[in-house]
């Protein structure tokens, strides 16, 4: 799980919870992989982005480098800094661990990159 | 488009949907408006229900050197989700994948430009949809074919962008007409963009996109 994913994830559907977001992470296993960078895709990703919770999240996983924890001005024409969002985004996987709903706590699996999202029939 | 190499083991195919006509009746819509996606610079894909990930894997092939694009793909069969892994490395791409009701989980921000869902649209029984059996649930689409499905809909104009198109595959007996008539109801404009009969089928490529825009 990229944390561009992680950014869209939320636990509101749990019966009771109000917000859901964002879910935490325990990251138990992270890979890093290599992917192209294009500077205008990640300039253009940055404005659909919740800025706070990708700080938070690469930095709740030891990952967050030499992001700033507010977003620049300018950003467009900052390659230097457009790599490093992209680094962030795209080239962080969460291969096992789990995602945390904030308010009840409830545990979502991630195995092989991939979060379970699943919910009982009682938890909705 | 290329079709990209799936590999599905007979205990995969115990679960997991083998990519079928209408599998490929929507690359085949995908594929007709490339050029709108490239101009548009599309960049964030999500597809419902990607089973083996064939679609996907196609658009995130076409689309990867022209828009650097992300790809999300869900679905509830933890075996699909994990062949859909599977076939996106096979096929050099990168689709994250995840397991979920439909779009229960994702934060709605209007961010999606191209959504995708292939669904069970077969018509059967209510009781079917709620079969626990999985390769059922490839299938299973309930009264008139349309109840999973319409658990979707309204979620869409808050998962798309303001230019972003959904793809949905339809048949006949689902209504085309009537499905057409609710996303009008949601401030959307649905059109048949491809038809195909094959083998008792007549399938449909629905694609709708917000009105007020171009
Ligand atoms: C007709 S198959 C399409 C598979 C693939 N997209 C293709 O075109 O070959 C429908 C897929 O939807 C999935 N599915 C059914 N109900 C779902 C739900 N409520 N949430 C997520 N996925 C679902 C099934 O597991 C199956 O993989």
């Amino acid at each position: 799980m990229k944390l561009l994913t992680h950014n869209m994830l939320t636990s509101k559907c749990l019966k009771g919870v109000t917000v859901g977001y964002p879910l935490g992470i325990v990251a138990k296993d992270i890979k890093l992989c290599v992917v192209d960078f294009n500077s205008e895709f990640i300039a253009r990703i940055i404005p659909k982005l919740d800025w706070a919770t990708l700080w938070k999240a690469a930095d709740s996983i030891g990952h967050v480098g030499e992001l700033p924890q507010t977003l620049i001005q300018d950003f467009e024409t900052n390659e230097e800094f457009l790599k490093k969002v992209h680094h962030v985004l795209l080239e962080v996987d969460v291969i096992n661990g789990d995602l945390l709903c904030p308010e009840s706590g409830r545990k979502f699996p991630i195995n092989d990159g991939i979060p379970n999202m699943l919910l009982n029939e009682d938890e909705v | 488009m290329e079709t990209p190499i799936v590999k599905l083991s007979n205990k995969d195919l115990d679960t997991v949907y083998e990519p079928s006509e209408d599998s490929f009746l929507l690359i085949d819509a995908l594929e007709a408006d490339l050029e709108t996606f490239k101009s548009q610079k599309s960049q964030l894909c999500l597809e419902i229900g990607s089973g083996s990930g064939i679609v996907i894997t196609a658009l995130a092939a076409a689309l990867k050197k022209y828009n650097g694009a992300y790809f999300c793909a869900i679905d509830l069969n933890p075996n699909a989700c994990k062949v859909t892994k599977e076939t996106s490395i096979a096929n050099s791409t990168n689709i994250d994948v995840i397991q979920m009701d439909l779009t229960n989980n994702i934060y709605a921000r209007g961010i999606f430009d191209i959504i995708l869902f292939n669904p069970p649209y077969v018509v059967t029984e209510s009781l079917e949809v709620l079969d626990e059996r999985l390769i059922s649930k490839t299938w299973a689409g309930g009264k008139e074919g349309r109840e999973v499905m319409e658990r979707l809909f309204e979620n869409i104009p808050k998962l798309l962008s303001d230019n972003g198109y959904f793809y949905l595959v339809v048949i006949k007996e689902n209504d085309p007409e009537y499905i057409i008539q609710i996303f009008k109801d949601l401030d959307m404009k649905g059109e048949v963009v491809m038809d195909r009969k094959v083998r008792g089928e007549h399938l449909h490529i629905l694609r709708f996109k917000k009105t007020g825009q171009n």
